[in-house]
């Protein structure tokens, strides 16, 4: 259960109502709702960083996922498990990035955004390192964003217990 | 810069509303706070008013409007309504229950100044606006208000019905213009379906496109009208909340003008006067 009260429709303050227009828009929603001037700046940086990007869809899942398991968020590894699925990771991958290492047959471009995603965890003065010569410039700003914002909505859906989907 | 925002550039009514406080003596009927003695008070302290007061100037507000709860249950208010009206006029609406001879001694201070009390009165039958407004209402109401003219203050009259004959309502304009108030200070409005009101499934459901966008603080936020705060079952609604910041009052002032530049005429037939 949620630590405090997911708005619902009826209750959607006015900035917020957009976000209902379409049914239940989820419980990051639902809850920055509370506080209707966070909700427009709040849903469209996650929306902007969340959505496409220069890296591809199956690289951007591999550091959130792994940055989600890394900070225990049972929320964003729920939602991101589909995500990464989704995205055409196979499920003994998805398995490995919530256990300790991947397996040796990760190519070496993806287990960077592995390691990316551990010391973006653990030492973040570092993690840019570990991705090498295999990303352009805007796609480390991009990758360092991506990790970032899921660090923030781990500890957003943890500190609230953000319901399960 | 915020200096360069202005009320009337940003499209909102001229007055600014500050929830003083939700508890009161009384616990109408139809009352849309849901307001009585055990509630919570969810008050903005005087300080606070004062400051936003000071802003409203800067804004170009023309006009404050204090409500509650009853405003009059705060003991700093008369103080307070002082150094408010010396900034902006001020409308404060109450149930007019509590003038005591103390009370109105203290309130000498507002002699010469702009302020209203707006009291509430909804039938010239003492019986029926008794059982609306509570025990003795309507003989306490009709002695304080000539006591409240006596300080030199304007005093309105708020009668707050949906189902109002034409013949009670002649009733009832006649006694303000016997008590001294003029036609043009009896407001006469419906109830509105909220808080207590709509747990008993009275008056009418109004939107946000039903009210004049009149920019309300309390202390749990800024909300589009001050029929917005409402509540219901001890939880304050938020469907008319547009943020939770009330200072700088230019965020909710600003945040308002954004809603209104996408919002559909406001049709404005309700009113809190």
């Amino acid at each position: 259960m949620a630590r405090v009260t997911l708005v619902g429709a009826q209750q959607a303050p006015l900035l917020a109502r957009p976000y209902f227009e379409g049914g239940d828009p989820g419980p990051i929603a639902a809850a920055l709702a509370q506080v209707p001037e966070l909700i427009q700046a709040g849903m469209g940086f996650i929306g902007a960083v969340y959505g496409p990007g220069s890296v591809p869809a199956r690289q951007r899942e591999i550091v959130i996922l792994r940055t989600s398991a890394r900070h225990g968020c049972r929320y964003c590894v729920a939602v991101h498990t589909r995500a990464a699925a989704r995205a055409g990771l196979t499920a003994a991958e998805i398995d490995e990035l919530q256990g300790a290492a991947p397996g040796s047959d990760w190519s070496q471009p993806d287990r960077a955004l592995v390691e990316f995603s551990d010391r973006m965890s653990t030492d973040p003065a570092r993690a840019v390192d570990a991705l090498g010569s295999h990303f352009q410039e805007h796609q480390v700003v991009e990758l360092v964003t991506l990790a970032a914002a899921t660090i923030f909505l781990n500890r957003f859906a943890t500190a609230l217990s953000l319901p399960l989907p | 810069m915020i200096s360069e925002v202005r009320v009337q550039a940003l499209g909102l009514g001229g007055r600014l509303w500050l929830y003083s406080n939700y508890h009161c003596n009384l616990t109408c009927s139809y009352c849309l706070t849901e307001s009585g003695p055990a509630v919570d008070r969810r008050g903005l302290e005087p300080e606070v008013m004062l400051a936003l007061a000071d802003e409203a100037v800067g804004l170009g507000f023309t006009e404050l409007g204090i409500t509650g709860g009853e405003p009059f249950l705060m003991p700093w208010l008369p103080d307070l309504l002082e150094q408010l009206a010396r900034r902006l006029p001020v409308l404060v609406l109450s149930n007019a229950t509590l003038f005591t001879s103390r009370l109105l001694a203290r309130m000498e201070k507002l002699r010469g100044l702009p302020v209203t009390i707006q009291v509430s009165l909804d039938s010239a039958q003492p019986v029926l606006n008794d059982t609306m407004r509570g025990p003795r209402n309507f003989a306490k109401v009709i002695d304080a208000i000539p006591r409240l003219r006596a300080l030199g203050l304007r005093v309105r009259l708020a009668t707050t019905r949906s189902d109002m004959s034409a013949a009670a309502r002649g009733q009832l304009c006649g006694l303000h213009r016997d008590l001294g108030i003029g036609d043009e200070d009896h407001v006469v409005r419906p109830v509105i379906r909220r808080g207590r009101a709509a747990e008993r499934g009275q008056g009418i459901v109004v939107s946000r496109d039903d009210l004049p966008p009149e920019l309300t603080i309390t202390a749990e936020g800024a909300f589009w009208s001050p029929f917005g705060p409402t509540v219901v079952a001890g939880r304050m609604d938020t469907d008319l909340l547009v943020t939770r910041t009330v200072r700088p009052l230019s965020v909710p002032a600003r945040a308002m003008s954004r809603l209104l530049e996408g919002a559909p005429p406001t049709a404005g037939d309700v009113r809190v006067r």
